[in-house]
């Protein structure tokens, strides 16, 4: 139970750290990005491209 | 393991900088071509169509490992950053390819084939780092390499068992994709 504890709360600090900088590079993005059209879609596009990436490890 | 990491953002980078010099060339095709392509391609995702796509028929050559394997591996790396010289990752890598083509800015292509090539590293390097810690302990180096070895196979098995999850979550975001583009 212990190990479990201490397994569980370094990746749940991992997990909001990931997500808080993920939050502060959106953030920054669309406050660049302004009403520029061609920008917006971006963020979108990356986590597409994330999870195709993620995908690509079956065929490692 | 560091070359192979390495050398996926920069295949991917300069499989990016190829897409969007092919768009300067010939010129960029409009958003809606990406998004009806993004909505054609989540349907596939969702294997509503009976097509199959494979990818490239090209690999990087077995022979090539006489380069030495940091080298080969460093190579390797960069061939599966392209997206091209490889199986295909998933159908939304097209999506991918044809906005390296239709954005006209560099800006907004580089960020999206990086997010390829971070997808594909991260998972593979944290595999074989945590692999690589558990076995730290082991004082034989045979069975550390074992050890090793086993580890990594456990948890890419795993994770491949889990991939097929990820498919429909990437045709909803194929499809919200395809709205912001054709609207």
């Amino acid at each position: 139970m212990r190990t479990t504890t201490r397994t569980r709360r370094p990746a749940a600090a991992l997990g909001v750290l990931l997500i808080g900088a993920a939050g502060g590079v959106l953030a920054a993005w669309y406050g660049r990005a302004g009403n520029d059209r061609d920008a917006w879609p971006v963020p979108l596009l990356a986590l597409v491209a994330v999870l195709s990436g993620v995908q690509g490890l079956r065929t490692d | 393991m560091v070359t192979h990491v390495v050398g996926l953002p920069l295949g991917a980078l300069l499989g990016a900088a190829g897409w969007h010099l092919i768009g300067d060339l010939v010129g960029h095709p409009p958003r809606w071509v990406v998004g009806g392509l993004a909505a054609v391609l989540a349907v596939v995702a969702l294997k509503l169509l009976p097509i199959h796509l494979d990818g490239s028929p090209w690999r990087v050559p077995r022979e090539w490992s006489q380069l030495g394997r940091v080298t080969y591996a460093g190579i390797f790396g960069a061939a599966l950053g392209t997206g091209l010289a490889t199986a295909l990752a998933s159908p939304a890598l097209y999506v991918l390819f044809a906005w390296g083509l239709a954005a006209p800015t560099w800006l907004a292509v580089w960020p999206v084939f990086l997010a390829f090539a971070l997808g594909r590293a991260v998972p593979f390097a944290a595999i074989g780092l945590t692999g690589y810690l558990r076995a730290r302990d082991v004082d034989d180096v045979t069975r550390s390499y074992n050890r090793i070895d086993t580890d990594v196979r456990g948890s890419l098995h795993r994770l491949n068992a889990a991939l097929p999850a990820l498919a429909p979550v990437e045709a909803a975001l194929l499809l919200v994709l395809a709205v912001l583009l054709l609207t």
